[in-house]
């Protein structure tokens, strides 16, 4: 199996495999990240917003299967699945901010984070009650199609997930650096109480940070739909899981950290099957969580905050 | 607390002479249906989750079985199904449930064979009978356990079978997949054991896990290996993203099998899309047509065990019906033992074909056919091969 290492094309092709899914990981780890950033908290229910932005897409895309207009504006239609997904993500993600977390914000730090794996298991099984626990399939609404480069053929698909996640972190990174929101935000972060006496509207900022990781995971949700085509209400629980070791793989609390662990875990897994039996895949990356934390307990970029009270 | 004890296992053995003798005594004791109860046929199958459509699929088989029964001997017949999420843990749970409601007179189940094989050991103990429609693994009906049977094949026929039609289509060059399963691996290693000893070359043998959606890093470390075959042993939610995945990293030429796990319309056939024509997959023999036009009129389209699940329960009822001694005030009382060997004793012509049970649960002379997925007329069916 060594020989696959010198083997250009398959190594292309897993570097493609591994940017595929390492966009995904990183798409869903920027909403754990940034609700950490600012509250020091952890979501645990993150992976469940991703399952629901997954399902709006869904409903969305079947809804307009039943109606017929698929064949004539297909792309249109994605994209309204799109926005559709996250909707139902953000409002998702605001509701659990304003009914879950909020009214813990004082308390102890254990506290919001039982009610966040309470919240996640609430939402699995409603969604269960909903689709009736069984598995649903996407509609096929864009057939799939190769972009043949010599011997390495890219689905577009996979150009669509890699160039589609790069696009919206580039607009993630802007939107944090270069805008009043994310300028605040940014403060919320450093230090809440010196924001507010700043005269930022805290609640706000820490309801926008919901919304904007939520639509994250939205669009991963509905770009898992559309590559692996089925979807149920347990899909949250083991991207949830990687994504999460992705954002403490790269620090958590750290933006760019978040983007950049999802990409070393998705390649990892990718790469670490060329040496290893695949069953051992799952083993790879927390192996890695682990080897990092050991000599970087913050992370790849994970920055020392000062302590906090 | 010890004195409590030894008063409580005097009582327990002075009851045991005081009990009134029964002239119907059993080996392994007797079930007792009291008059105005009902008879209870318990079920151990998946009700939620990724295999769920499977798992409902035989709960209606079994449940349509009981219903055009309707009595046994006076006596109600209700199917109580429970959900054994095809493995290990929740079958246990529910065989303990199924074997301590005294109402219970057997088991249809469980799906699974990672579920049947410990579920089986608690059965034994309590000597309640179970035919499972689905658990094809080998080793079930290989551990002496005198209570199992089951209306499905053992893999043993069905990698036997798979080899043998692969090799037929000169298909020597193969790769095997599993999903790490008690069912799938099992399976699998067994078919790769066939190919071998008859020429065939194994190229390469990896593990999956369940619940994962990317198999594109392995299929794509198997991809220079130019397999013209690649084995799945597993359930259709992840056989399914194998074919899809197979077409996506560029492994077109190769032909996909897999098992009776992947022999579903609507989590393979419709799951899957275009990618999945021109899979094959092993399943038995279609059931009787007339049976089948009437299960979907009730149900709606048929998976995959319903006919098997069918079968097993007019099985269990049959045998009831045969040793079930009737009082005058209407209780019935079933010998465990005796209603063991009805079934071992079953010669039935059911809807899946002639039943008999070989002395170890195995159904004697059951047929593995071949399947493959094409597209006639634009319906996406499973087309049944000439071998």
């Amino acid at each position: 199996m060594i020989s696959n290492l010198l083997n250009p094309e398959i190594l292309i092709d897993q570097v493609i495999n591994g940017l595929t899914i390492g966009g995904i990981y990183a798409l869903i780890a920027l909403g754990y990240t940034l609700v950490y950033g600012i509250l020091f908290m952890i979501n645990f229910a993150h992976g469940e917003i991703f399952m629901f932005g997954s399902f709006g897409g869904f409903w969305a895309l079947t809804y307009f299967v039943n109606r017929g207009i698929t064949g004539n504006h297909p792309i249109l239609c994605v994209a309204v699945a799109f926005l559709v997904a996250m909707v139902v993500s953000s409002v998702l993600g605001a509701l659990l901010e304003r009914i879950a977390y909020r009214p813990l914000r004082t308390a102890p730090r254990l506290a919001p984070l039982i009610s966040a794996i309470g919240a996640s298991i609430f939402l699995q099984n409603v969604m269960m009650l909903i689709i009736k626990a069984r598995m649903q399939v996407y509609p096929d609404i864009i057939p799939e199609e190769f972009l043949e480069m010599g011997p390495v053929s890219i689905s577009y698909f996979q150009i669509f997930i890699i160039s589609g996640s790069v696009l919206l972190m580039v607009g993630l990174y802007l939107f944090i650096q270069k805008t009043k929101v994310g300028k605040a935000m940014r403060a919320v972060a450093e230090d809440r109480e010196a924001a507010l006496l700043m005269g930022i509207d805290v609640d706000r900022i820490i309801l926008i940070t919901f919304v904007i990781g939520s639509a994250l995971a939205a669009a991963a949700g509905v770009m898992v739909g559309m590559y692996y085509s089925q979807i149920n209400h347990m899909m949250g629980f083991i991207p949830g899981i990687k994504a999460f070791t992705a954002a403490v793989l790269g620090g958590i609390g750290n933006v760019v950290g978040a983007m950049l662990g999802g990409y070393f875990l998705g390649m990892a897994e990718a790469l670490g099957v060329l040496f290893m039996p695949a069953e051992y895949k799952d083993v790879i990356a927390f192996s890695l969580l682990v080897l990092v934390l050991i000599f970087r307990p913050r992370g790849i970029l994970g920055e020392v905050v000062s302590e906090r009270a | 607390m010890k004195k409590k004890l030894l008063a409580l296992l005097l009582l327990f053995f002075i009851g045991n002479f005081l009990a009134p003798p029964v002239g119907h005594a059993d080996q392994w004791g007797v079930i007792t249906i009291p008059p105005g109860k009902p008879i209870k046929i318990g079920m151990g199958t998946m009700l939620t989750g990724d295999y769920a459509s499977m798992g409902i699929d035989i709960k209606h088989g079994a449940e349509m079985a009981i219903e055009k029964k309707g009595k046994i001997l006076g006596h109600r017949v209700i199917l109580q199904a429970e959900d054994d999420g095809c493995a290990g843990p929740p079958s246990v749970a529910i065989a303990e449930k199924m074997c301590n409601d005294p109402l219970v007179v057997g088991l249809i189940g469980y799906m699974c064979s990672g579920g049947s094989k410990p579920a089986s050991d608690i059965h034994n103990k309590y000597k309640v009978v179970m035919i499972s429609a689905s658990s094809t693994a080998l080793e079930l009906t290989a551990r002496g356990i005198p209570i199992f049977f089951r209306t499905c094949w053992n893999d043993k026929i069905q990698a036997r079978r798979a080899a043998a039609f692969a090799l037929s289509r000169k298909w020597t060059k193969v790769v095997v997949l599993h999903d790490k399963s008690d069912y799938g691996q099992s399976l699998a290693e067994d078919f790769a054991e066939n190919i071998r000893q008859k020429g065939g070359k194994i190229l390469a043998m990896e593990g999956l896990t369940r619940g994962d959606k990317d198999f594109t890093p392995v299929l794509t470390k198997i991809k220079p290996l130019r397999p013209q075959l690649i084995y799945f042993g597993g359930m259709a939610a992840e056989g399914v993203l194998v074919a899809r995945q197979m077409k996506r990293v560029g492994l077109r030429k190769t032909h996909f099998m897999s098992d009776d796990g992947c022999y579903t319309e609507k989590d393979f056939i419709q799951a899957g899309g275009k990618a999945t024509n021109g899979c094959y997959v092993t399943y038995a023999k279609e059931p009787d047509p007339e049976w089948v036009k009437e299960f979907e009129s009730k149900y709606g389209p048929r998976q995959t065990f319903s006919p098997q699940a069918y079968d097993a329960a007019t099985i269990l009822m049959m045998a009831v019906e045969r040793v079930a001694k009737k009082q005058a005030d209407g209780t019935l009382i079933i010998g465990k033992k005796a209603l063991r060997d009805a079934i071992a004793d079953t010669k039935y012509n059911g809807i899946t074909g002639e039943i008999a049970f070989d002395p170890y649960g195995d159904r004697s002379g059951s047929v593995v056919v071949v399947y493959k997925v094409v597209e006639e007329e634009g319906k996406r069916f499973f087309k049944q091969m000439a071998f």
